[in-house]
């Protein structure tokens, strides 16, 4: 219900502005000049700052996932397909 | 002769992809559907004030939404890259439940770097401004923890297939 309040606040508004071009922060008319004046004021740098701000974060996690010790090692044989090994007795040489 | 294996390139391409896809929930669901949680929210508040002042603060959250936006097409198209790479590796195992659950374990980091900082540390948005925000707040937390916990073990749980076939 408050939802669809809002909604309806927001259409009536934007029919109640005439041009639909209005609505774009970045077009001519007074409700623009105050979307722009909350966007690029003197906080612009501290909220971009925010919006970024875990994902650095995040890429550290992926970076120390990618290396993760743990995650490497385990053994597995090649397909049997792509090669064969054959066992043969040692050597000689290799006996002594 | 034995080749010794490595799911880290695999479980990192996962996990940014659920990391982007996390994200691209996060603002289709909540953002634009539900018109929650945008992202400075705490500051431009959408709720309980005059309709031309609402406009104004839908469209400038609307306007860091997209700057979030653009990071989570970044993080999902770093995903992509990481995934080609680890597929066109010999030593890294293609299996379906490790790629699965890094992307359960990314999409649950999301969740959870991006609560704790946004929600708790910054506080410049919360789930809903509301007063009872901090059950919204502690439940989008949690599904970050339970997320981590599922895809964590998934991926690193041994695959019960796994194929190196089709390597170029």
């Amino acid at each position: 219900m408050n939802m669809l309040f809002r909604i309806t606040a927001v259409v009536g508004v934007a029919l109640a502005v005439a041009s639909p071009v209005e609505a774009c922060p970045f077009c001519d008319s007074s409700t623009a000049e105050e979307v722009r004046a909350g966007i690029f004021n003197f906080d612009f740098g501290y909220h971009l700052a925010v919006t970024f701000a875990p994902f650095p974060i995040l890429v550290a996690a992926l970076i120390l996932l990618y290396y993760w010790p743990s995650l490497r090692g385990f053994q597995r044989t090649p397909d049997h397909t792509s090669s064969l090994t054959i066992c043969l007795p040692p050597t000689p040489s290799e006996q002594s | 002769m034995n080749t010794q294996m490595t799911r880290g390139p695999l479980i990192a391409a996962g996990a940014a992809l659920g990391i982007g896809m996390g994200g691209f929930v996060d603002g289709i669901v909540l953002h634009q559907l539900l018109q929650v949680h945008n992202m400075l929210s705490a500051k431009y508040p959408t709720r309980g004030i005059e309709p031309e002042q609402l406009v104004v603060h839908l469209q400038i959250n609307m306007f860091w939404d997209g700057l979030f936006h653009v990071l989570t097409w970044v993080m999902t198209a770093i995903g992509l890259a990481l995934l080609w790479s680890a597929v066109r590796r010999r030593d890294v195992p293609l299996a379906s439940k490790t790629l699965l659950g890094a992307m359960i374990l990314g999409w649950g980091l999301f969740n959870f770097v991006e609560g704790v900082i946004d929600h708790h540390i910054l506080h410049i948005h919360h789930v809903t401004e509301t007063e009872n925000h901090l059950v919204w707040d502690l439940a989008f937390l949690s599904s970050g923890v339970v997320m981590i916990v599922i895809g964590g073990l998934m991926a690193v749980s041994r695959p019960s297939h796994v194929t190196t076939e089709g390597r170029l």
